[in-house]
């Protein structure tokens, strides 16, 4: 096996949901050994969230809980117990790098603030990692990715387009779909770790990061609020409208999936350029989208309403797989608009091995989103999969720490009194 | 102004073509790193992307341009020609990073692609970020922000709950959001690189798809699918899988709600003044609430609309429920907490004049992060690179110019 980037790098993670595991699990994958410090009572609670495997509840069974956790270790330790303080602590300083989302102010509360832990250990890296960060008046405000997605305002540039989809007028704002800050979050963490680990290596220098979802997807907001702080716009919703025209998603016969459909299949395109536009003709081959006056972008555009109804037309009769691979062989930006469902069915999904499925011990397999970059030399690094509750207490407890066999097995006994009170 | 950045000793090359690259650059570059931006003679097609000031298009007037671009070097170069390979060459040849989102045919014509790029430079890491990837029966379509959102499943879940399927067609996300998470990938995948070549001493090409990194969005969907069985539907009348309560009406704009626990939706109840149909049976617990949540929304509503939403909002947090109003873009420009925490900063050009734009995605102790210099007008640094760095005539370089290679 070849060496992984972060080989020898250790993270004490005490973050849960998705926005920090997500961002320790790529650690992981990165060959990070992650740590994941799970209250006995406070484990992740993501791990009772639905689906369970075959329907049937347990801390280890949770879908969305095996999705984001592969390859860490889980230790069980309650941080109110003062020996087991002392165990999480101990975790921590033998780690590179502490990653948290406790709300703010927590860590410090229950003694295992950055201020007290840099004494020990000047090198470390600490990120905290909340909705609205470690400092500003409402930094303490309860937050999920939903609470940061309404509060930046990304809500509210969300949503279809009043009236026609090529209109311009807004429709009413909409929550944003998926988990969109969650995950940009984790992407971010990444980064921001690893720049200080690097720094760290250069010059010993640890390093306190604070991150805030809010100012991650603020960050990714640079076209509307540019256009408020240039142009005093407040931007509205407008669905598929953008700079290309025609751009939308158009319905289909069918999504041409093998698999699970759902009802609605569309194909979308997005026409750059007057190249793309003749192309676009040539395939579909109407005489009425021919007409000289839709050759520019500026025709285009005010005719848009009556183009879209004459490419729907030709897609109608279509399924989205197949309009694609035809728009695509003239080299017309197109893609089918798959649900998550049709995704794992997609070729091009499919051909990259996007979707893997590690065995797991208890539920047998899972199914996990494979790393959202890869390094050439090693574009599919090994995938262990996610831990059972307290799984490695023993190796952490006993192994690294250096724990007494009884200290260890009063731990294992209440995490397993633990799990079966959530069967 | 920082002064001292994290990332002092890198030097990176950008070839951009949209908002991936040049973002994936900023990251490095606010916190340090030396980045000149290659660009066509003609301008970057970033330059043509707004929002405009006044709305008056140009090369100099883009405010995405201006924002994504700060703290840049920009010089102009025509890759396709054989000086202009040459000097990118010259470029490259101290390089640490080069970070591109070109399609990768494009790549292969101008001999750029990795093979090219690793023979003549086998420490440089290659961060490449397309629609579709680098392998794969798609890697050569055609694509955009726009249609990985679509294909990735971002778009078609951020469609859900239509009322009409039909009349609703899956919509992306605003702003080329996808082309910036595709950045944060890209930034965090060549750390990665980085770390590699501590041990390798060699370079990697860094393959960031699109839509791989956006369907990490899908992936509690996917749960469903694999554990599950349930396929998503975007229909409104698809049952939730959890009633989170979600985004209501107020009386002058939209709230959005999450209570995960039953203490949780408790709590909301009081805040809303403990309704009568609170004690229904039917709500009594999640389970029950998702299986009649048709019922239950228009009642909650009811209740939602009697508050303004920022005082909604506010009472809802005391209480310990997450609730935030649904802000407009002026809104949270203005909001006090991200004034005080310097959410966004000040930012000087000389076109554009004073302005501001949002500021660091993370915040690191000591003055490591800043815009270090406005972004480049076209060209601006020809002349400093071309015969400061890479050893040219003033002359020369008059005649590359003439020429059209810069």
């Amino acid at each position: 096996m070849s060496p992984l980037p972060l080989d020898g790098v250790r993270v004490a993670d005490l973050s849960w949901i998705i926005a920090g595991p997500y961002g320790t699990y790529l650690l992981a994958r990165m060959g990070a050994e992650v740590i994941k410090v799970e209250g006995i009572a406070a484990f992740d609670h993501i791990r009772d969230n639905p689906p369970f495997a075959d329907g049937v509840r347990g801390l280890n069974r949770s879908g969305f809980f095996n999705s984001i956790n592969p390859a860490k270790k889980s230790v069980t330790l309650q941080l109110d117990d003062a020996e087991q303080l002392q165990m999480a602590r101990e975790i921590i300083l033998a780690s590179d790098i502490v990653v948290e989302a406790f709300s703010y102010g927590t860590m410090d509360r229950i003694g295992l603030g950055y201020e007290g832990l840099r004494k020990e250990k000047p090198e470390l890296i600490m990120l905290s990692c909340t909705g609205f960060g470690q400092t500003g008046r409402d930094r303490s405000l309860r937050a999920f990715m939903g609470t940061v997605h309404a509060y930046t305002g990304l809500n509210s540039v969300n949503g279809h387009a009043g009236g026609h989809a090529g209109g311009h007028e807004g429709g009413p704002p909409k929550a944003a779909g998926g988990t969109w800050a969650d995950y940009a979050t984790g992407l971010t963490l990444v980064f921001a770790v690893l720049a200080a680990l690097r720094h760290q290596r250069r010059t010993g220098c640890g390093q306190r990061i604070d991150l805030a979802m809010s100012d991650v997807v603020l960050a990714m907001m640079g076209a509307p609020f540019m256009d408020y702080f240039l142009n005093g716009r407040v931007g509205v919703p407008r669905g598929n409208a953008g700079s290309a025209v025609p751009q939308d998603a158009y319905p289909c016969t069918g999504d041409g999936f093998d698999k699970l459909t759902t009802g609605d299949a569309w194909v979308a395109i997005s026409i750059e350029t007057d190249e793309q536009w003749d192309a676009l003709c040539g395939v579909i081959g109407d005489a009425e989208l021919s007409r000289p006056e839709y050759r520019d972008v500026i025709g285009r555009r005010r005719h848009a309403q009556a183009i879209d109804e004459r490419i729907a037309a030709w897609t109608r009769a279509r399924t989205a797989l197949d309009a694609t691979a035809a728009l695509q062989s003239a080299g017309v930006p197109a893609g089918p608009s798959s649900s998550s469902a049709d995704s794992l069915a997609q070729p091009q999904f499919q051909a990259r091995g996007f979707f893997m499925e590690p065995e797991h011990p208890e539920v047998g397999r899972c199914r996990v989103p494979n790393m959202p970059w890869r390094l050439r030399a090693n574009p599919d690094p090994p995938c262990a999969p996610p831990p059972l509750l307290g799984e490695h207490n023993e190796e952490l407890l006993g192994g690294l720490l250096g724990r007494p066999r009884e200290v260890v097995d009063a731990i294992n006994a209440a995490r397993d009194e633990v799990l079966r009170s959530h069967e | 102004m920082a002064s001292e950045g994290l990332f002092d000793d890198l030097r990176i090359v950008e070839l951009s073509r949209g908002a991936g690259a040049a973002y994936c650059a900023k990251l490095f570059a606010d916190l340090g790193a030396d980045v000149i931006a290659v660009e066509p003679p003609g301008g970057s097609a970033l330059r043509r992307r707004g929002p405009f000031a006044e709305d008056t298009p140009g090369l100099e007037r883009s405010g995405l341009f201006a924002y994504l671009n700060t703290s840049k070097l920009g010089v102009t170069l025509d890759v396709a020609t054989r000086r202009g390979r040459l000097m990118l060459d010259q470029l490259l040849e101290g390089a640490d990073i080069l970070v591109e989102d070109n399609a990768p045919s494009w790549m292969d014509g101008a001999q750029l692609d990795y093979a090219h790029l690793s023979k003549a430079h086998p420490e440089l890491i290659v961060t490449s970020i397309t629609p579709f990837g680098q392998d794969g029966p798609w890697r050569d379509y055609q694509g955009n922000d726009f249609i990985a959102q679509h294909t990735s499943g971002v778009a078609y879940h951020n469609g859900a709950r239509a009322e009409d399927l039909v009349a609703e067609p899956p919509i992306v996300l605003p702003g080329y959001l996808g082309e910036f998470a595709g950045a944060l990938a890209a930034a965090a995948g060549t750390m990665c690189a980085l770390f590699e070549r501590e041990t390798t001493g060699l370079g990697t090409h860094v393959d960031v798809a699109l839509q791989d990194v956006l369907a990490m969005n899908q992936q509690v969907d996917i749960a469903w699918v694999t554990y599950g069985g349930r396929v998503p539907s975007r229909s409104a009348t698809a049952k939730p899988p959890i009633p989170y309560v979600g985004q209501q009406p107020t009386a002058d704009g939209f709230i959005d709600v999450i209570t995960r626990t039953e203490g949780q939706w408790r709590t909301f109840l009081q805040v809303l003044g403990d309704p009568e149909w609170a004690e229904n049976e039917l709500f009594k617990d999640m389970n029950s609430r998702s299986q009649y949540w048709d019922a239950l929304e228009p009642l909650v509503q009811q209740e939602t609309r009697r508050f303004g939403k920022q005082d909604l909002f506010r009472r809802g947090q005391a209480a310990g429920v997450s609730t935030a109003a649904v802000n407009t873009v002026a809104d949270a420009a203005e909001a006090e907490h991200f004034a005080e925490r310097g959410s966004f900063v000040e930012m000087e050009h000389s076109v554009l004049g004073q302005t501001r734009c949002p500021g660091p995605p993370a915040r690191f102790a000591g003055d490591v992060w800043g815009i270090r210099r406005p972004a480049p007008l076209l060209g601006e640094h020809n002349r400093e690179v071309f015969c400061g760095r890479s050893g040219y005539s003033e002359r020369e370089l008059v005649t590359l110019y003439q020429a059209g290679v810069v």
